[in-house]
């Protein structure tokens, strides 16, 4: 491990932390939490002293290149451990408690293994390890949860494991084909399949196996052989891509592949539900960005016939409208959360597609710019989209644990009737919340309005008529979300039927009044908030220690001096 | 006077007043309200009577992605900022206000006066993404189950408006930043100097106007603000009928009609009729509407369709008619709400009324004039068109001097007092004053409605010379061509046939 190494410190802690809290939980009972809370601290301070580190403008790989450390990667740390954080404190001591705790800082452990996946194998073990994980919490929860939606975890788990299985199968056909699980070897494997498919022998011997001349035996079973060897690969590779972008999307919760989900989330404990929504939620776009957009970028692998472009385009676009519109029927918090997530997860994927389209050079304005000019601006725009896919998923998450902060503090398995004339009861939690709910719709003054912004721009500076498109249409389907979001609102300063006392839990309402307030910054600091993205998303297309990189930060440190 | 003409002072008061509501003692909060609002009116008049070139003011935002605070007042923006000020005072005091109410309008003022004066569009979409939550937040005070319906309604075709127009402004951000070579501006004035390709103009165009139309609740588009009107607080339904109204005709004349103007001269026959047709429904409706919100609301469509009539044809005197039909349209229909929510039931459509002594008899004429020169329709379609307007007007006028009332139950009380009085009396005033003398008034606007006619003209004509395949700037040999835009227009216009 070098100098980079220490850059790891937040995984370690929060890995370490992951088996010791149990363990704490045992020696001393009802002291989980605040062992917990005390390594995600540490995790949190570790993190903050790394920015600005110049080093990890540059990144590197670490652990015999099967993680990796950038910028990129600590923007994930933050957003992960202030989610771990708010999670742990929300979940009181009692029986059990430690077992939560510990598995929900091990969702986390997973998460982050994804944030600095270096390799294929350690991406599927961090989404494992964070599914496995909310698996077991949904399944720690199933008595308080009731029969109804013990099945609907059974079956969100099924979903899971059947998207694990494809993800497996896919990444493994990945292997077959490319004989390398190193991501950043991986994008010059795939090139090298292409190539070998495309080779000029390979044509040849499927021009004589098609030919109606009469052939000889050896001639045919060479022929044969010459085929086989240069397009087996590719044969392998192409629905290899397939299933792990299914088996991602899955994860991801895209439409149609939510599995379920929004049930799941309506009854679980706080823990389950969060780890469930927002720790493999992140856990998938952090896999998402190290694998299809940072290494499948080549034009082959993002455009028709054979990219994953147009795929994750539409799912993206369906995704959004699917999300948006149904988030209008929402009768509860959690089932609101859930739909919004399926909004925003096609909203991503719609960044993340712009960010490819941006690394493959798409929509080349040769005609205007020089080809070196042409590969900085697609470099540069590129980065932008993955900054503002960032930017997205933060400050979506400040919302989402807002909202499950306050649903912690105030549900009383009522629904949204706990929350009328929360305005009168609690004003101050009522105002939180309602920042958190101007967030989940995007609205300002909320980081999450800078946030669609950006990621506005850069879909639409993107060429691609399907990011454009589904764009358009994401954004003006999230008028649902948004109708969804201003009926709470509402509700939050309606006339009770009769005056309740407040009930809500102190930890709760604590993270509600910080996640707003964060929230709230994001966007009155809009540049602040672009700036740090941006600085995270920065290279995001090379692989971190690339000379590639290092010739790219150095020409992007000249541009701006 | 000239020292409280400060802009930042006029976005920052009303925004204080709602915090001093909010947080200040159940039983001042109508007085402080008043007071703000007051204070506000005051900063308002004295903005309005400097020059209005000398008021600017920039603070840099998210500059990564060119947004700022860039606000300014231009003399087109004058009406709309004392009509935002005035209105504000009158819902303050009016009857049936909570506290709630009270501090939310306050910050509804704030935000309308910040769209108003934004030059950044950046800024406006965030006005308008902060509208949605807040006049549904408002017209869903109280515990009525209507409210909320209606407070729903209402929250949908905002944040359907605030989409249309955000996604509108994105493709004008791109469109510069790919013209400019890289560098993001939200800026109006940047934006006004853009050549785009036809289609993404018409559907940049296309956005903005839906957009403006559903602010302005133009027919078929005006349900949810009726509804809004209807289930609102007295106060609340002020404010909405007024200055959230104006928001969607300033959209249209400041940002429609100066970055879209090809496009939107090709899309002015068609909104023409439109604007007609519910001029017309709105007289016949509004006569068989028992409900006197809702018929005030529907009698209020007459003067929309002639307003935007007005701003199609892109005529210097359509412009002026429709700003003086916007104070007719806003300040008449919040004065028809007050006063039937007071009980003054007969002075109700008084202000919405094209006749003698009043505005928007001025304005009707000035569209009309406007309209016979708007090379868009044929003959038949000026007569056609004109010939419409006139029945909707009789229609509306006929329903005045009905003087029917509707249900009882929607009015707050049969004898009004002398405080809800004066507030009917303060919004008709201006009415009156300009139906009577109004010269100076229009003088005042007059430079600035040529400008942004000439400027939309010059625009049309660039964009008719050069070869547009994608978005690029105006070159200087276009322009110069452009000295005489309408002269040119007509020349290439006459080449074509």
């Amino acid at each position: 491990m070098n100098g980079l190494g220490l850059a790891l410190a937040p995984l370690v802690i929060v890995g370490l932390w992951a088996l010791l809290v149990p363990l704490a939980g045992v020696a001393a009972r009802g002291w989980s939490r605040v062992v917990a809370l005390c390594g995600v601290g540490l995790a949190l301070a570790a993190a903050a002293s790394l920015v600005g580190e110049p080093g990890l403008a540059l990144g590197g790989s670490v652990v015999g290149e099967a993680l990796v450390v950038d910028r990129l990667g600590l923007g994930f740390d933050l957003v992960v451990l202030v989610a771990l954080a708010v999670l742990i404190a929300g979940e009181p001591p009692g029986p059990g408690a430690a077992a939560r705790h510990g598995l929900v800082l091990l969702a986390g452990t997973g998460a982050l293994l994804c944030a600095h996946a270096g390799d294929l194998s350690v991406l599927v073990t961090g989404l494992e390890l964070a599914c496995l994980a909310a698996g077991a919490l949904l399944w720690l929860g199933r008595e308080a949860s009731g029969e109804a939606a013990g099945r609907a975890g059974f079956t969100w788990l099924m979903g899971q494991g059947l998207a694990a299985g494809l993800l497996w199968l896919g990444l493994g056909l990945i292997y077959g084909a490319t004989g390398t699980t190193r991501l950043a070897e991986l994008g010059g494997r795939i090139g090298a399949v292409f190539l070998r498919w495309g080779a000029s022998t390979v044509q040849a011997a499927v021009d004589l196996l098609h030919s109606s001349e009469p052939l000889g035996a050896s001639l045919i079973s060479y022929s044969r052989d010459a085929a086989v060897h240069g397009a087996a690969p590719a044969m392998l590779l192409l629905p290899g891509l397939g299933l792990a972008l299914v088996g991602l999307l899955a994860r991801l919760g895209a439409a149609p592949l939510q599995l379920l989900a929004p049930a799941v989330v309506q009854r679980g404990s706080a823990a389950a539900v969060g780890t469930t929504l927002v720790l493999v939620r992140v856990a998938a776009t952090a896999a998402m960005l190290r694998l299809f957009v940072a290494v499948l970028h080549a034009p082959r692998m993002v455009y028709a016939p054979y990219g994953w472009g147009t795929a994750a385009g539409l799912v993206g676009g369906l995704s959004a409208v699917v999300g948006g519109v149904a988030a209008v029927r929402a009768v509860d918090l959690r089932r609101l959360l859930a739909w919004a997530w399926v909004a925003q997860a096609g909203l991503m994927l719609v960044g993340m597609l712009a960010a490819a389209d941006f690394y493959a050079h798409a929509g080349a304005r040769s005609g205007g710019l020089r080809i070196s000019d042409h590969v900085d601006w697609g470099q540069a725009a590129g980065d932008a989209a993955v900054a503002a896919v960032l930017l997205c998923l933060a400050t979506h998450v400040l919302a989402s644990l807002g909202l499950l902060a306050a649903h912690a503090a105030f549900d009383r398995g009522r629904g949204l009737v706990d929350l009328v004339g929360l305005g009168r009861r609690a004003p101050g939690s009522a105002a939180a919340l309602a920042v958190c709910l101007l967030g989940l719709a995007g609205a300002p003054p909320t980081g999450a309005f800078i946030a669609r912004m950006a990621l506005l721009q850069a879909g639409l500076e993107d060429s691609n008529v399907l990011v454009r498109v589904a764009l358009v249409l994401g954004l003006i389907a999230g008028v649902g979300l948004a109708c969804a979001c201003l009926r709470v609102l509402t509700l939050l300063w309606a006339r009770p039927a009769g005056e309740e006392p407040v009930l809500g839990r102190g930890w709760a309402r604590a993270s509600l009044a910080v996640l707003a307030a964060m929230l709230l910054a994001t966007g009155l600091w809009g540049q602040v908030s672009v700036e740090a993205a941006r600085a995270a998303g920065a290279g995001a297309g090379l692989a971190p220690g690339s000379a590639a990189r290092r010739a790219w930060q150095g020409s992007d440190d000249a541009a701006s001096r | 006077m000239s020292g409280l003409a400060d802009l930042r002072l006029l976005l920052a008061l009303p925004v204080l007043g709602a915090l001093l509501v909010a947080l200040g003692p159940v039983r001042w909060c109508r007085a402080i309200g008043g007071v703000a609002a007051g204070i506000v009116l005051i900063v308002g008049l004295a903005v309005v009577s400097v020059e209005p070139a000398g008021l600017a003011l920039r603070v840099p935002w998210v500059a990564a992605l060119g947004l700022s605070f860039s606000l300014g007042l231009g003399a087109l923006g004058v009406p709309g900022v004392l009509v935002t000020c005035l209105i504000g005072q009158v819902a303050a005091l009016a009857p049936g206000a909570s506290r709630g109410s009270i501090a939310g309008g306050l910050a509804l003022q704030a935000v309308v006066l910040a769209a108003l004066l934004a030059r950044d569009l950046g800024l406006l979409v965030a006005c308008y993404g902060l509208l949605a939550p807040l006049v549904a937040g408002l017209v869903a005070s109280g515990a009525a189950a209507s409210r909320v319906r209606a407070a729903l309604v209402v929250g949908f075709y905002l944040s359907l408006g605030t989409a249309l127009l955000a996604v509108a402004v994105g493709a004008l951000a791109v469109a510069h930043h790919d013209a400019s070579g890289g560098l993001w501006s939200l800026e109006l004035e940047a934006l006004g100097g853009l050549l785009l390709p036809a289609r993404a103009e018409a559907a940049i165009a296309a956005a903005l106007g839906l957009a403006g139309a559903l602010t302005l609740g133009l027919w078929p588009l005006h349900g949810w603000l009726i509804a809004g009107v209807a289930a609102a607080r007295p106060g609340v339904a002020l404010l909405v009928a007024g200055p959230l109204r104006w928001l969607g005709f300033d959209l249209l004349l400041r940002v429609w009609l100066v970055v879209t103007p090809t496009a939107a001269a090709a899309q002015a026959p068609a909104i023409a009729w439109v604007a007609v047709l519910g001029a017309v429904y709105g007289a016949l409706v509004a006569r068989a509407e028992p409900e006197p919100a809702r018929a005030v609301g529907l009698a209020a469509l007459v003067p929309a369709g002639l307003l935007v009539l007005g701003i199609v044809g892109q005529h210097h005197e359509g412009v002026l008619g429709a700003l003086a039909l916007g104070l007719a349209l806003c300040l008449g229909g919040a004065a028809g709400l007050l006063a039937h929510a007071v009980g003054l039931r007969r002075v109700a459509p008084i202000g919405l009324l094209p006749a003698p002594g009043l505005v928007g008899l001025v304005g009707a004429a000035l569209v009309v004039i406007g309209t016979a020169r708007f090379a868009g329709l044929t003959l038949a379609g000026h007569a056609m068109s004109l010939a419409l307007v006139g029945v909707a007007a009789l229609l509306l006028s006929l329903r005045a001097l009905s003087g029917r009332t509707g249900t009882e139950g929607h009015v707050v009380g049969d004898r009004p007092g002398v405080g809800p009085g004066l507030g009917v009396a303060a919004l008709l005033l201006p009415l009156l004053a300009l139906g009577v003398a109004p010269g100076p008034g229009l003088r005042r606007i007059d430079a600035a409605g040529r400008a942004a006619v000439d400027a939309a003209m010059r625009r049309r004509c660039e964009r008719a010379l050069a070869t547009v395949d994608a978005p690029m700037q105006v070159t200087g040999a276009a322009s110069e061509a452009c000295a005489q835009p309408l002269r040119t227009l007509e020349q290439l216009q006459g080449g074509e046939r």
